[in-house]
């Protein structure tokens, strides 16, 4: 043998040997529960391939009670405050589209209740081209059966890799769920209890000036020329249709959040998005949660900001907790508006900004001015 | 099919490699080009195997016209081929960008869509079939091999961004397949995987990183930009396009050696050009090579008729660089940006002929080139005009007054020492070794060096390449060439 004809059999056997053994062991160890039938309810939740593995979960488990939307209700609601019947779907950045199909995906046989958060942000031209860039592909999962090839692309990749180590070092505990839980939102709460920080600030701000509301705006997807209130109205059909309860929620948001869609002109359109809720909820006569509105907590004051929230739209534990009983009681109360109609909830909002105004004691004028100087509202309030 | 994607990497090229490895036993040429030809045709459908029909009949109608010119040998035959590939090419991609600017010119009174899906590499092959053409006729032949010249155009290494090969580095050199010399075989896949390898890892694990950072620039587009955000962006976008280019340049050239074939050079060390024309002469030289050949070189015989030297390269200068940007692309950013090189190159040439600026240092030369270039790659990556000015009215913006931190820090808000080894490796690599080619020629005359002191050590390093960059395959995004 020559010296290369040796060199080329060493790196073709040793990356030959490497895969396998990556893919063997990832297999093997299972993390997502791909193809074991042990409990996924006690496995670990992980970030890391959240779509694909909530899809395969969505197909596996059967479920009571399931949660959709973005990763406002992802990491606001989780498994402490829920029965085991129920499940979350929910992921970072699911559209109305991928809700819909995940509907249609999932496996229904005891299937009771879908309580769909909804989110003004997704509504938006600028989500749809994220989506499409970042990885929307992986809807293709949700249309097709996970395929030899996509299932090697699972397992070779370091996220399932990481997601296997975690499940070695984890999946025996005896209390699996307090550790499903600082496991997610270890990235969240490790560095609890600051103030407003600057980068997320200045990372909203960014988001909302770029934000261009289109209730009309179609996905890029080829599958579907769907669009976002066409997806959700679907959502609700296919549910009466199958005799689903459904419950839409609002999900809630921190009122400075709703002052600067107000300083960025974006209040009217904010209006009507949540008034084609109260009115299809009207029609179709389903629950309408709008747990945005003015309360106690998404009026919070700074200090305890962080307590409620880890950032004006991503709601905290603590606050999940209010919410799931509310939705457990099921009726009316103060913090949720379900029956308040447009005008009211118009006079609401605005009221609420007249009040965080004053709470924070600076002017609007001075504020808007702010904003529009690109100063951030967080560093201004540190101060 | 993507070069970075599990498909080609773990079952495409192992299996085409296999069959072919083994069609060699049946000392059948035919039946080994055959073979090529439908792997081929299996990788290009991976993408929309309804467009498939597309690169069909555009080999289909050139067999015919090539066959006809063989017959009758009539010159306007092969005027006819170069028009067909042009029409056809703008059929598929100008013809929607040609409706809108008719439309924002108040050309039309309404708005037409005429949105046609844009078939794979359909600028690539269209120039192929052109060069082809223009070769066939200058070489006098008088045969066409019909499986040579498909696997010529459709042949799965060069077939996605090139590189543009000419008659004579594929056609004629596809006797290269049934090489006989076993050492040169294992060589050739020894230099293969490596290229790969080299070029997985650019690809997955440097261009994703600035990538990263470019995409939240542009998807953001900050109104407010300041001289050092501007710049900043241009260079790490210089940055990702350098390393996914030449990553895709690797890979393919990587991929073809499998099969020991060698294509030609398409990336050599580009930024360290010391002025434009240098550049072209080191970014996609196949591409500069077509534009020089069939371009640049007819339309500076038709303008040196006038007798006036500077008029007869200037627009010859213009109009091939003008030809380039459209090329690239349908959009006023590329042709934008075909005319600011074009504008650059005269001014190298200018400065050639009248040492206007006599810079005698090197690392002077290279920076500035490097500078300017990084500047012009924004029109190539910012599809508005509107923000393009944005951006260069940033240039004179020496506000930095928070300005750095809001646009920039938020995206590498978790800035840490990875950052610096990441731009410092970068740095490193672009500007301070001799480029994987000169490597490779090192190898092969057994310099010995510090890195090439084992080839076991290459090995490893081929591997540990390999390994860390298909574990971090999951996030695919395609070469920013496969949009041409």
């Amino acid at each position: 043998m020559n010296n290369y004809n040796r060199l080329v059999a060493i790196i073709v056997s040793v990356i030959f040997i490497s895969i396998s053994f990556f893919i063997t062991f990832n297999i093997y160890i299972d993390p997502y529960g791909i193809y074991s039938n042990h409990n996924q309810k006690n496995k670990m939740i992980y970030k890391q391939n959240e779509r694909i593995r909530k899809i395969i979960l969505s197909k596996k488990l059967s479920a009571k009670k399931i949660f959709l939307g973005t990763s406002t209700i992802r990491d606001g609601i989780t498994k402490e405050y829920y029965d085991s019947d129920t499940i979350n779907l929910s992921f970072n950045s699911q559209s109305p589209y991928e809700s819909l199909m995940m509907i249609k995906n999932i496996n229904r046989t005891d299937l009771k209740e879908v309580n769909l958060g909804l989110d003004f942000f997704i509504f938006s031209k600028y989500w749809e081209d994220t989506l499409y860039l970042r990885g929307f592909n992986e809807n293709l999962y949700l249309n097709n059966k996970l395929k030899f090839l996509k299932l090697i692309k699972l397992n070779l990749s370091l996220d399932t890799f990481k997601s296997s180590l975690a499940e070695i070092k984890y999946g025996d505990s005896k209390n699996l769920i307090d550790s499903q839980i600082n496991n997610v939102f270890i990235n969240f709460q490790s560095t609890d209890y600051e103030t407003f920080d600057k980068e997320k600030i200045a990372y909203f701000l960014k988001r909302l000036n770029q934000f261009n509301y289109d209730e009309n705006y179609s996905y890029s997807d080829s599958y579907s020329k769907l669009n976002s209130f066409a997806a959700i109205i679907d959502i609700i059909e296919l549910c009466l249709k199958e005799g689903l309860k459904i419950n839409l929620i609002i999900n809630p948001t921190h009122n400075s959040e709703k002052f600067l869609l107000d300083s960025l002109n974006l209040k009217e359109k904010y209006f009507d998005w949540v008034s084609s809720f109260y009115s299809i909820s009207d029609k179709y006569n389903i629950n309408l949660y709008n747990f945005s509105v003015i309360n106690n907590y998404t009026n919070i004051d700074i200090e305890s900001f962080n307590k409620y929230f880890s950032d004006p739209i991503h709601f905290r534990l603590d606050l999940s907790k209010k919410y799931i009983s509310e939705l457990n009681l099921n009726n009316f109360s103060k913090y949720h508006y379900k029956n308040m109609n447009d005008q009211a909830f118009r006079a609401y909002y605005n009221a609420e900004i007249e009040y965080f105004i004053s709470d924070l004691g600076i002017s609007f004028n001075h504020f808007l001015n702010d904003i529009k100087q690109k100063k951030f509202i967080g560093i201004e309030i540190n101060e | 099919m993507l070069f970075n994607s599990i498909e080609y990497l773990i079952f495409f090229l192992p299996i085409v490699f296999l069959v072919y490895f083994f069609s060699l036993k049946l000392k059948h040429r035919d039946i080994t080009i055959s073979l090529l030809i439908i792997f081929s045709l299996i990788f290009y459908s991976f993408w929309n195997f309804s467009l498939t029909y597309v690169i069909i009949i555009s080999i289909f109608i050139n067999i015919i016209i090539l066959l006809i010119y063989i017959k009758f040998k009539y010159k306007i035959l092969i005027i006819i081929g170069i028009i067909f590939n042009i029409a056809y090419l703008a059929f598929f991609k100008y013809t929607n960008y040609l409706f809108q600017t008719l439309f924002e010119l108040s050309f039309l009174n309404q708005k037409m869509d005429y949105s046609l899906a844009l078939p794979l590499a359909i600028s690539f092959f269209s120039f192929q079939q052109i060069s082809f053409l223009i070769d066939f006729k200058s070489s006098n032949s008088s045969k066409l091999s019909i499986n040579r010249y498909i696997l010529h155009v459709i042949f799965f290494p060069q077939l996605i961004a090139g590189p543009i090969v000419k008659l004579n580095e594929l056609y004629s050199c596809l006797d290269k397949l049934f090489l006989n010399n076993k050492e040169k075989i294992y060589e050739n896949i020894f230099i293969g995987i490596f290229l790969i390898s080299i070029g997985l890892f650019k690809k997955v694990i440097i261009a994703e990183y600035f990538e990263e950072i470019t995409f939240n620039f542009v998807a953001s587009q900050p109104s407010n930009v300041s001289s050092l955000e501007v710049i900043l962006f241009a260079f790490l976008y210089s940055f990702e396009i350098y390393f996914d280019f030449s990553a895709y340049c690797d890979m393919a050239i990587g991929s073809a050696r499998l099969f020991n074939i060698n294509l030609p050079l398409n990336f050599n060390s580009p930024y360290k050009s010391k002025n434009f024309i240098d550049f072209w002469q080191r970014w996609h030289i196949t591409l500069s090579r077509f534009i020089n050949d069939y371009i640049f070189k007819k339309l500076f015989k038709i303008f040196h008729k006038t007798g006036n030297i500077s008029f007869s390269i200037a627009f010859p200068v213009l109009i091939s660089f003008l030809i380039s940007g459209i090329w690239h692309g349908a959009g006023h950013n590329f042709i934008l940006w075909g005319i600011l090189h074009g504008f650059f190159v005269l001014l190298s040439h200018m400065n050639k002929r009248l040492k206007i600026f006599d810079i005698k240092s090197n690392f002077v030369k290279i920076f500035i080139t490097f500078f300017l270039v990084s500047l012009l790659w924004i029109p190539f990556r910012v599809s508005d005009i509107g923000y393009i000015f944005t951006l260069y009215t940033g240039l004179f913006n020496f506000n930095l007054n928070g300005l750095f931190l809001n646009n920039f820090n938020i995206y590498i808000n978790n800035f840490y020492y990875g950052n610096i080894f990441f731009l410092l490796g970068s740095l490193i690599i672009i500007f301070g070794i001799p480029n994987i080619y000169q490597f490779i020629d090192r190898l092969k005359t057994n310099q010995k060096s510090f890195f090439l002191y084992n080839k076991f050590l290459i090995s490893i390093f081929i591997i540990f390449l390999f390994f860390i960059s298909i574990i971090n395959l999951e996030q695919l995004n395609e070469f920013i060439y496969f949009q041409f």
